[in-house]
């Protein structure tokens, strides 16, 4: 693993995040930090067309040859859109008799409360290819029982015939007693060369069966689907002579080599926002913001995360296809309302926007495409906060009369509203959704919004963000340069990181500090292995503590961050208070009751260096060299103003501009409300101020 | 009453639509970020994980303006509660920093006693202008049995400690004395007080957003917005309710055990729906019976109103205008408007038949909207000392069984059902918190009523214990009559605890016990109620019956007995003999 990235003044960095639409490519000049940007279609079927396509062009137009690329980053829907679409490998699953039905029991909730019609999702092992063996671990009372060879043997004759493309391991308590699997792991390879096979322990060391099951038979699933398109990339990365393998962007905010990515496909989940929510931190942490929320708007949802301290917040659980997949990863939560939701009337007469969405076919109706029902963009085209004649640098045009028509016939007549009413009543009911979400992440756990900038992006975030960022009373809101430059640069910023866990039900008390002791080393000899596996410098290497703690009784960690060891009695004694401390801060109240240890964590991982960034504004202290014109424009209030219309990329820096005004780029747009100012900093990002 | 057209209907010159709307959007995200603080900071499992609880908010006159419920058992548990405090203290006496708390189903309490509901006023300008409330099942509150909920009680008096509307939060300080006396009352106290003080902080955090609401839009406009949403809630629900036929449909089904003795107790339901109205009319269903399954008013309402949510629109959200449409009628005493002092503990049981009932009334009006009838949940109750620790500790549990199959679609396979919608522990945690062994947790093949549509499977979990001085409280319902299957779908398999079963010594266990003696090393089995079939089992497609042979759910036997479909081995897998299949279902079909 090369933990520099800065050994050549001739290379080049290259980041490619492959979305479902679009694959977006970003390459840095290491010399001078000068960004290229490009964008071309994806090629779901073979994704890495799409990517050779972009790369042959991206090499040309920042005037490089192959070899000078000398690290590639690489953010993938491969994992994600092979869970959704259920085309993962034909899977079994090898388990302790009495309990192969986990998987299909789940936690004994209906999908819906009320919604009787939505059925319980398909299991991703079939009952009959889920084997049970007589083997177990107990707490007290029985003597444990060694799986048989013999019975083992017996599945896996049937294995052939169901044509069994991997297999996954969980036993009972395997989080405490891993024997049990390896056994079993070790016998499978020896008897299925070339099939992929995954034991719990190594996926997720943790208690809680239902949720460590279903991430390791997913995690199987995944397996050759993933060293499938891992071959094929990495086949054609060659042939066009890179100097660099491909690093897989993780759901974690790190990257996984290509081995790491092919034996934990799992932790490749929403590597894309992941890596967006990275290029946000790294961007903002150069341009002096350290506390963040992201808002990231497309068409269909927009997915919002908290950065404190130029951290994102880490979640431990999420749900895909209905199953759930447990362990850390960027908290990034997606709403169902972006710029193309549909506003219509429910049966009670109440305005709703979404989540249904207009989607790119037909889309909003002034596209002119066919579309009827109105949406979030058309209400932005009425009130002039889109530019009414066309889109994507004159390359769409837009018929506002259109959208004006819909509005007026759908919303604003059914209402009792004026036009221009009815359309800020869309943005104001979608502005009610937005705060929602935000207000889940944020107060909702014990955060105060107000000291957060909201950092906006996605082709609908600098539109939308001034009403949200007032209502929840945030200090600024943050532009950076361009909707596909986070992800990508994300990808460029990443360090490598492996998470390790392991569940140990300890009480605090004399004693302890000698298990979790072994814990602990138990983890860091799994890390220093990982470490040699993947070639890390020494230098570059750290390793960090945590531990899941919950008051006895509980069912509900919190997870604190804990000093390397030794972990004498004093560490257990600090533990416990700094758990008390925490339970006051997120609950408000410290419990006199005992202190229970449920998993210890580490993380580790290998620094990278981060390139140099340089987006080049023009030379100039006079904004009105960057004015384009001037259109109406309507504000809440206000009504409709004149105001005048930027061109992004020609806006001097450090210059501070009046609102109102109208901030145009190819694609999206930034408004700024009367009484507001922005300057455009020397990172290319536009900074709104409010006071 | 206002008019009840879908358009817009708002007293216009207080409030535009859209601002009516914010209005209520926030009412709902206050009570939304209620439920939050409430799952977030509680201390026991019951609430943090299994979501037993709800929050809600009032305005001053005690109508719902907005309800967080994740079981729909909740749906009408605060209902009635304000009306109750203010009867005991007036609204002049109240003051800002006020609480009370109640649990007493017959003094506006929930549906039985180990629901604690605090509740307080919200001011505005001086004036008290709306109520903020939360209730949460607390998972002992007393009484003869740990748990707090046995089927065999006689009188509410057995179940737990009983609290009339008490002041629990004077001036923002704790009444310290009531808090001692629940405190003394539980088996569970630590727990008892961590639950306690997550519901103040609950409704500390409720009231400030509501005050933000009326701060934010002034008096006139807030109070203004409340009616117009009121009247939404309304409005939308008799557009539902029109959606369906005009017409009376009635049904019946029983509670096949009063808690005491297995005997059958009429329940049923003569639904009218005329234009947008719908009355729910129980008047015939058995008297209140001598066990804890009785449900006290407020309960029957909440199985009400889960169906009409879950029938004509499961978005629709809950508030006092929607109730508005729908008319209740339950007579005093029986088993759906019970009396003081009978017991109700067990109410969810019962609960579940309401559902059943209900959707089998509507299965003669939209059958393409309902399910055959549900396997409900069992409960068994471990308690004694952990030799581990020497602790006494209380594993209160409940199991899954299975929902109906619909017109188009199987039954879930173990999913808790109708009103109940709580978690399961997982294994790993109960193993470790508790001194037993799991040895068995699985669908029971063959469970599922047969049907065009099959049932789903009820579930099957065997555990041994290791406890000193172990103690069982058990409850079960359909353990006797099997969930009614549909459109001449079969009924689904009855439940059933086993005392060491598969063993010389394996002996059957009453359907509802408690306090029964467990020795260290036996095994209880507990077999839960599966769901029913829907249409004819001899239409089912052969091919899913072919799957469920290939994947355990159906035997080999079932197939050709009850689905009259021969499974036959070919060469390296399982197929279906079509020609004989044809023979079996003819000769069925001749006979």
């Amino acid at each position: 693993m090369q933990a520099d990235t800065n050994n050549s003044n001739n290379s080049f960095v290259l980041g490619i995040d492959v979305g479902g639409t679009f694959t977006d490519l970003v390459m840095i000049r290491l010399q001078d930090g000068r960004a290229f940007l490009h964008k071309t279609p994806s090629t779901p079927a073979d994704p890495s067309l799409a990517m050779e396509r972009g790369i042959t062009e991206i090499l040309v137009s920042a005037s490089a040859a192959p070899a000078q690329v000398s690290y590639f980053g690489h953010g993938t829907t491969v994992a994600t859109n092979a869970l959704i679409e259920g085309k993962t490998a034909n899977t079994a699953l090898i388990t302790t008799a009495g309990f192969r039905d986990i998987l299909e029991i789940r936690r004994q909730r209906q999908p819906h409360n009320y919604n009787i019609r939505i059925p319980k999702p398909v299991s991703p092992v079939a009952r009959h290819l889920r084997c049970e063996m007589t083997e177990r671990t107990f707490l007290m009372g029985r003597e444990n029982v060694a799986p048989s060879r013999v019975e083992l043997d017996a599945h896996i004759a049937g294995f052939d015939r169901a044509e069994i493309a991997s297999v996954a391991v969980v036993f009972l308590h395997s989080y405490q007693n891993p024997a049990h699997e390896m056994e079993v792991v070790e016998w499978l390879r020896a008897a299925l060369p070339g099939k992929f096979i995954c034991a719990s322990h190594e996926v997720l060391a943790e208690f809680r069966e239902y949720e460590r099951t279903s991430t390791t038979v997913l995690n199987a699933g995944l397996g050759p689907v993933m060293s499938r398109y891992l071959d094929q990339l990495e086949s054609r990365v060659k042939s066009l002579g890179l100097g660099a393998k491909p690093n897989i962007q993780q759901s974690n905010g790190g990257f996984a080599s290509p081995r790491e990515a092919g034996h934990r496909p799992i932790c490749t989940l929403a590597s894309g926002p992941a890596a967006g929510v990275i290029g946000a931190v790294d961007l903002s942490r150069r341009a002096g913001f350290r506390d963040l929320i992201t808002f990231d708007v497309g068409g269909t949802s927009t997915d919002v995360c908290l950065i404190e301290d130029s951290t994102p917040l880490i979640a431990r659980e999420r749900e895909v296809a209905g199953y759930p997949v447990r362990f850390p990863m960027i908290d990034v939560h997606s709403v169902g309302a972006g710029g193309g939701s549909i506003a219509w009337i429910d049966d009670g007469g109440f305005l709703q926007v979404g989540p249904r969405s207009a989607g790119a076919d037909p889309g909003p109706v002034c596209y002119g495409r066919g579309g009827t029902e109105p949406t979030v963009t058309d209400a932005n085209v009425l009130l002039g906060r889109l530019n009414p004649q066309a889109l994507l640098n004159g390359r769409m045009p837009i018929r506002a009369d259109l959208a004006r028509e819909a509005i007026e016939s759908k919303i604003a007549r059914p209402l009792g509203l004026s036009v221009e009413d009815a359309a800020e009543g869309i943005l104001l009911i979608l502005n009610e959704t937005m705060v929602r979400a935000i207000r889940v992440t944020t107060v909702e756990r014990g955060y105060d919004p107000r000291k957060f900038a909201l950092l906006a992006f996605g082709g609908a975030g600098p539109l939308l963000a001034t009403p949200l960022a007032r209502e929840l009373g945030l200090a600024r809101i943050v532009v950076p340069p361009g909707p596909g430059l986070l992800c990508a640069l994300g990808l460029l910023v990443a360090d490598a990181r492996r998470d390790f866990s392991r569940t140990r039900i300890v009480p605090l008390r004399n004693g302890a500090s000698t298990l979790i002791g072994q814990a602990a080393t138990e983890l860091s000899t799994q890390a220093d292995q990982w470490f040699a596996d993947e070639n890390a410098a020494k230098a570059a290497r750290s390793l960090d503590w945590a531990a899941d703690l919950r008051y006895l009784g509980q069912s509900h960690e919190i997870t604190l961050p804990i000093v390397q060891g030794p972990f004498d009695p004093e560490v257990v004694t600090r533990l416990a208070e700094a758990f008390g401390r925490e339970h006051t801060r997120l609950y408000g109240y410290a419990a006199d009751a005992p202190v229970e240890l449920v998993t210890m964590r580490a993380t580790a991982r290998v620094a990278m260096s981060r390139p140099p960034l340089d987006v080049a504004a023009p030379i100039t202290s006079d904004p009105s060299a960057a004015q384009l014109g001037s259109r109406m424009v309507h504000f809440p209030g206000a009504g409709f103003v004149k105001c005048p219309i930027y061109d992004r990329f020609a806006i001097p820096e450090d210059v501070t501009i009046a609102g109102p005004a109208v901030v145009e780029q190819m694609d999206t747009t930034t408004i700024v409300f009367p009484g507001h100012r922005f300057q455009r900093d020397k990172f290319g990002n536009l900074v709104i101020g409010f006071s | 009453m206002t008019s009840a057209t879908a358009s817009s209907d708002f007293p216009a010159q207080k409030v535009d639509a859209i601002t009516a709307e914010v209005i209520a959007h926030r009412l709902r995200a206050a009570s939304e970020e209620m439920m939050a603080t409430l799952v977030k900071t509680s201390y026991s499992p019951n609430i943090k994980e299994r979501r037993d609880c709800s929050t809600g908010i009032f305005d001053a006159q005690g109508r719902l303006l907005a309800l967080t419920a994740i079981a729909p058992l909740h749906l009408s548990s605060l209902i009635g509660t304000i009306e109750n405090v203010i009867a005991r203290f007036p609204k002049d006496e109240m003051r800002p920093g006020d609480a009370f708390l109640v649990n007493d189903p017959y003094h506006g309490g929930g549906s039985h006693l180990p629901d604690i509901t605090i509740t307080g006023p919200v001011y505005h300008e001086g004036r008290l202008v709306a109520f903020v409330a939360n209730i949460a099942h607390h998972s002992d509150v007393g009484g003869k049995v740990p748990g707090s909920e046995s089927s065999d009680c006689t009188s509410i008096f057995q179940e737990g400690i009983r609290l009339p509307p008490v002041r629990i939060l004077e001036n923002d300080k704790v009444c310290q004395d009531i808090l001692n006396v629940i405190l003394l009352n539980s088996r569970t106290p630590r727990e008892r007080e961590g639950d306690l003080k997550a519901q103040i902080a609950t409704n500390i955090v409720g009231c400030r957003r509501v005050q933000e609401i009326f701060d934010r839009f002034g008096m006139d406009t807030t109070l203004a917005g409340i009616e117009a949403w009121l009247d939404y809630g309304e409005a939308r629900a008799r557009v539902g309710i029109r959606a369906l036929p005009d017409g009376v449909y009635e049904n019946e089904d029983f509670v096949d055990h009063d808690g005491i003795v297995p005997r059958l107790v009429r329940a049923c339901v003569k639904v009218t729906v005329d234009d947008e109205r719908m009355i729910f009319d129980f008047t015939g269903s058995g008297a209140q019976m001598a066990g804890s399954r009785n449900m006290v008013w407020n309960a029957t309402l909440a199985g009400v109103y889960y169906a009409v949510k879950a029938l004509i629109d499961p978005d629709l959200p809950p508030n006092a205008g929607y109730f508005r449409a729908i008319k209740v009628i339950a007579t005093p005493g029986s088993i759906f408007n019970a009396q003081s002092p009978a017991a109700v503990g067990d109410r969810g049981s019962t609960g579940n038949v309401i559902g059943d009932v209900i959707f089998g009334a509507f299965a003669k009006a939209v059958p393409e909207r309902v399910m055959a009838g549900c396997g409900p949940l069992h409960g068994l109750t471990f308690s004694g000392i952990d030799p581990r620790r020497g602790e006494y500790f209380v594993n209160y549990e409940t199991y899954a069984g299975a929902s109906g199959a619909q017109h188009d679609q199987d039954g879930k396979d173990a999913v808790r059902v109708h009103v109940s919608g709580a978690a399961n522990l997982p294994v790993e945690a109960a193993e470790h918190e508790f001194p037993l062994s799991i040895l068995r947790y699985e669908l029971i093949p063959d469970s599922g009523g047969a049907g065009r549509f099959r049932g789903g499977l009820g579930t099957l979990r065997e555990v041994v214990s290791w406890a000193k001085e172990g103690r069982l409280v058990g409850r079960g319902l359909r353990q006797v009559v099997g969930a009614p299957g549909l459109d001449g779908g079969s009924k689904g398999r009855t439940g059933r605890f086993l005392m060491d079963g598969g063993t010389p010594e394996e002996q059957r266990l009453e359907a509802n016990f408690s306090d029964l003696p467990i020795e260290v090393g036996h095994t209880v089995r507990i077999e839960t109620p599966a769901g029913a079939g829907f249409g004819a089992p001899f239409t089912r497609d052969p091919a899913r019956v072919l799957a469920d042979v290939i994947a355990g759910k159906v035997s080999l036997a079932a197939a050709r007995e009850a689905y009259g479909v021969s499974i036959v081995q070919d060469r390296r897998s399982l197929a279906v003999d079509e020609k004989e299949t044809a023979a079996l279902r003819r000769v069925s079909h001749a006979s």
